[in-house]
């Protein structure tokens, strides 16, 4: 379908119907077929002057379910973001209805919302996550560092309430490891990366055995390149750091920028 | 809407055709484009992952966890195996089991089912049983496995 037809597709009969917004797309946007979004509504094209506004309809107002629908969301919006460019709405948007759309969107704001999905034309995002393999690391802390290795001979086969003390200073040690090794190893990941994309945006770790979250701007042109070279990377570090890549994605972590 | 990547598998790099539940919330957590005049639902299931997260990670949970793991394992010690041997058996492991952070647990405790795992275009093998990650594990699946979210203005 493309914006421009399927505005009309479902447009009669819905004034006051509350709708869940997806993104922001062109008006000539070429979008994939029928896509199914939130709560297995179809998703269709709302035109307005300079932008087109992707939603469905939210059948029972009031109860939006996870994890299905945060799932539907990203689903819709990366099958649109691999054929065109997509501003992402925060998850969980809704409008009261398609006259909303055009009030909560005045002119001003379209054309800098087009501006803004004109530079991202060639672009999509990518998400990188690195991880440790936890035991090779360990072992790698084990023999680098003797207070480590000391206080896993002496906490090794002896239970844990005997050995409390030791144990969390062990553990703490090894995480404060982990730490240390992920600094100098995202550096090296990121200074990798810097001449295959166009921005690297680092997302706050959450895990001991990370070593790098990190949302990519990659071109379109350069999303194959980036691959080979993250294929030789995690072939060069199988073993001890694993490489995920997923994508491509709507621009989540750079609408608010560009 | 299937497939929307040109995936290759096989090599090193983990490709996955389609996201998981894991990776989708990871991306898309507060982020997009928020337009004022439109009401946002709460998200309120979410807001409590991250909000566990941060707990597990400086705890001594994590400290004891982590010790247990330097302790289970079996190398050093025998003074022999080195890196590059280790990689091997590593993996074959795979990294996906017990190297599965905290995030990833309570992630899936509160949100995912059996199909739900990274690889979100298969439900095979998918294995959830893990002895580290009991403790946190238990007191994460007291709470209702799905949160509907109620609107609210925002």
């Amino acid at each position: 379908m493309t914006a421009s037809t399927s505005a009309t597709d479902h447009g009669e009969a819905r004034v006051g119907q509350s709708l869940y917004l997806y993104g922001l797309v062109m008006p000539d946007a070429s979008l994939p077929d029928a896509l199914t979004g939130v709560s297995r509504e179809p998703v269709r094209a709302v035109g307005l002057e300079h932008v087109t506004v992707l939603v469905s309809d939210v059948p029972d107002a009031e109860l939006i379910g996870l994890p299905a629908e945060v799932r539907a969301h990203a689903a819709v919006l990366d099958a649109v973001a691999a054929a065109a460019p997509v501003l992402p709405m925060r998850f969980g948007t809704t409008a009261a209805g398609e006259d909303q759309l055009a009030s909560a969107l005045p002119t001003e704001r379209q054309r800098a919302y087009a501006g803004r999905l004109g530079e991202l034309a060639d672009v999509v995002q990518l998400s990188l996550t690195a991880r440790y393999d936890q035991d090779a690391v360990i072992a790698e802390l084990v023999d680098e560092e003797p207070e480590i290795r000391r206080l896993r001979e002496l906490t090794r086969g002896r239970s844990e309430a005997a050995t409390y003390g030791e144990r969390t200073r062990l553990g703490e040690l090894v995480v404060a490891g982990f730490g240390r090794k992920r600094a100098a190893d995202a550096d090296a990941l990121e200074r990798m990366l810097t001449p295959l994309v166009e921005r690297v945006q680092q997302r706050e770790v959450g895990q001991v055995d990370a070593v790098l979250d990190a949302a990519l701007l990659v071109r379109r042109d350069a999303v194959a390149r980036l691959e080979e070279a993250l294929e030789e990377a995690a072939a060069r570090h199988a073993g001890r750091v694993t490489l995920r890549l997923v994508g491509p994605q709507a621009p989540y972590d750079f609408v608010g920028e560009l | 809407m299937s497939e929307v990547t040109t995936s290759r598998r096989g090599g090193y790099l983990d490709r996955p055709s389609s996201s998981s539940l894991a990776d989708v919330i990871d991306t898309i957590l507060d982020k997009g484009l928020v337009i004022d005049a439109f009401v946002r639902v709460s998200v309120v299931g979410i807001e409590l992952i991250t909000i566990d997260i941060r707990i597990v990670i400086a705890s001594v949970d994590t400290y004891l966890r982590f010790a247990e793991a330097t302790n289970r394992l079996d190398l050093a010690e025998s003074g022999g195996r080195d890196l590059t041997e280790l990689s091997g058996s590593m993996m074959e492991s795979g990294s996906q089991g017990k190297t599965k952070g905290m995030l990833q647990g309570a992630k899936e405790a509160l949100l995912g089912d059996g199909d739900d795992g990274r690889r979100g275009d298969s439900d095979e093998d998918d294995e959830e049983p893990e002895e580290e990650r009991e403790p946190r594990q238990k007191r994460t699946q007291e709470r209702p496995r799905r949160r509907p979210v109620r609107k609210e203005q925002a």
